[in-house]
């Protein structure tokens, strides 16, 4: 069963009704391997309704997720879905990009990247293009993704700083937003849990100076805390004392619930 | 599609192959340490080499290609630089010897097989399309069978290469094992020689890094006469936990003389003094060969083919060769 048909019956069945039932005998048959060919021309037709053609689009997807059934299909899929990159639709070109993407290809990236700079059309919006190339443990759109951080759009700079984790030269970066108190709390948030990840030292010792602070954000300081609690690496760092007591301090003096549990959570994981 | 700046050096792959000695220059220019692959990421690093495969075959094959060739076959799961290999097969046309490599690489992509799409190739005809990379390697391997499968592959080469003495600031660099205590080569080698294994923690490829200290590791239970370490291509990002983590994952016996590194400072002595065959993107490793060095007490150097680490024996019958544990 695939997840969309299981989340509707579960959801059903949360609502007390048995079940939904096929409203249409049609949809009771899934496609298979067989239809393959035919959601693909589907998938491609410029004149077919754009909701179809993004249904063929998830059929196949679904099948192509077994891998030995799909492997005589990958290479021409993966053709057409080239082509839907300039389709006229933009929710088919972004449901190719997405797809692309995932498989790392360099071409699809790069166009995200000349998109996200303004260099021709936009293919994909701006969030979209900056979550697909933070998706990749190499980061190697490290460029277009700090380019990004700099824009003025809140989320867009979010989810660039979050691809940027991968970047361990990036680590000054995520700490200078991290650390400045004029940025927005969520961006510093995302920052943040970068950082834990491109740099776990600098982390760890960015977290032992806003965790004390009463001046800086409460969520901010529970966040980071609550990260370096779940982070072996940034916690072996840890190892003051003098910082633990005085997070005990931290913890009677806050009214906060949010970071009274963080502290208790680090704690327990600094034993 | 607007031509990108790698699309334009991989359009004048051709004109390199058809001058004289061009072919040679194609061959050198598949060292992961190039500078033409300085700044791409491994899927565009991949596209590239792809691309060189694939103009080789285009001119006379050189044999300093066949080397990296071999040694692709077996690590590689990029559909563009296994593709590229297929046709330089089908140029020099290929033996026996090469039959169970080229069957291996066809298992390792079967499930991602993509047309390669090679910039100088001319467009498909509507008919029949181009070739998939599947289908490019079919191609070489039924060009191969029609000679018949030895089932015998050869080693990729069996011979160490003495790189010199290693230099003072080589010997004395600045490493951080898994625990984060500090170390040099030169302590490390007092009194037994050492076998140095490069990897990265995040390399994608489970037939290089993983599989080079799960083979570090087997060797270090096996043969306590030698010192063993892994050391980072990534040191940024290979802290001490990373290390002791990818390391225990794979069975390494972690002890004063086997452990895994990171280089502190002196990064850029260490790749000079070993001729690293390791690429850089923007961020990390894009493209690197399996290496293995035997550093000597007395400083000597060699680089040792990647595959003696299926046997620690091998680099003990060396070293005593040369007198040196």
């Amino acid at each position: 069963m695939d997840p969309k048909t299981y989340r509707e019956e579960m959801l059903a069945k949360m609502r007390g009704v048995e079940s939904l039932g096929p409203t249409d005998p049609a949809s009771e048959k899934r496609a298979g391997l067989d239809d393959v060919d035919a959601l693909i021309e589907r998938a491609k037709d410029p004149k077919a309704p754009v909701q179809d053609r993004l249904q063929a689009i998830e059929e196949i997807n679904r099948i192509a997720f077994d891998l030995k059934e799909f492997q005589k299909h990958n290479a021409d899929y993966l053709k057409v879905l080239k082509e839907l990159r300039s389709d006229k639709s933009s929710k088919v070109r972004w449901a190719a990009f997405e797809r692309l993407s995932l498989s790392m290809d360099h071409e699809t990236r790069n166009m995200l990247q000349r998109s996200l700079r303004r260099e021709g059309e936009a293919l994909v919006p701006d969030k979209m293009a900056v979550t697909l190339l933070g998706m990749d443990d190499h980061a190697s759109s490290r460029d277009a993704l700090r380019e990004a951080v700099e824009s003025g759009d809140k989320t867009v700079r979010q989810v660039a700083l979050l691809g940027l984790a991968s970047d361990s030269r990036s680590a000054d970066l995520l700490e200078r937003i991290a650390t400045d108190q004029n940025e927005d709390a969520e961006v510093r948030e995302a920052a943040t849990l970068s950082l834990r990840v491109a740099s776990p030292e600098q982390f760890a010792d960015m977290v032992q100076k806003i965790a004390v602070d009463p001046a800086e954000d409460n969520r901010l300081r529970a966040t980071a805390l609550s990260s370096l609690a779940h982070s072996t690496d940034a916690l072996e760092r840890v190892k003051s004392k003098s910082f633990l007591s005085r997070l005990d301090e931290v913890s009677k003096e806050t009214h906060s619930q949010a970071l009274k549990s963080s502290i208790k959570r680090l704690k327990a994981r600094s034993k | 599609m607007v031509a990108t700046p790698l699309d334009k050096e991989i359009d004048r792959l051709p004109d390199i192959a058809k001058r004289e000695g061009g072919a040679t220059l194609l061959a050198g220019m598949l060292d992961e340490d190039g500078e033409h692959f300085d700044g791409l990421s491994i899927e565009e690093a991949d596209w590239f080499r792809g691309h060189i495969y694939a103009a080789i075959a285009l001119s006379g094959v050189p044999s300093e290609s066949l080397k990296p060739a071999r040694e692709d076959l077996r690590t590689s799961s990029s559909p563009h630089v296994l593709a590229g290999i297929a046709r330089v097969l089908r140029a020099i046309e290929a033996g026996a010897e090469w039959c169970d490599d080229v069957e291996a690489a066809r298992r390792r992509i079967q499930f991602y097989d993509q047309y390669p799409d090679f910039r100088f190739d001319p467009p498909p005809s509507p008919c029949c399309g181009g070739r998939t990379s599947l289908q490019e390697l079919d191609a070489a391997l039924a060009a191969i069978q029609s000679t018949g499968c030895s089932g015998n592959a050869p080693a990729i080469d069996d011979a160490a290469e003495f790189l010199g003495a290693s230099s003072a600031a080589f010997y004395s660099a600045v490493l951080e094992d898994q625990d984060g205590k500090h170390t040099t080569f030169a302590r490390l080698t007092v009194d037994r020689p050492l076998l140095l294994a490069f990897f990265y923690t995040r390399c994608m490829n489970p037939l290089k890094c993983s599989l080079t200290i799960s083979r570090l590791a087997r060797c270090a239970q096996a043969e306590p006469r030698l010192g063993y370490v892994g050391m980072s291509y990534d040191p940024e990002y290979d802290t001490p936990y990373r290390l002791r983590v990818y390391g225990e994952d794979r069975g390494i016996p972690f002890s004063a003389d086997t452990r895994l590194v990171r280089s502190l400072e002196d990064w850029d002595e260490i790749k000079g003094a070993l001729e690293l065959r390791a690429g850089y993107g923007a961020a990390t490793v894009n493209s690197h060969a399996r290496e293995v060095f035997l550093v000597a007490s007395d400083k000597r150097l060699w680089r040792l083919p990647p595959d003696w680490l299926l046997d620690a024996a091998k680099t003990v019958d060396f070293c005593c060769e040369l007198e040196a544990l």
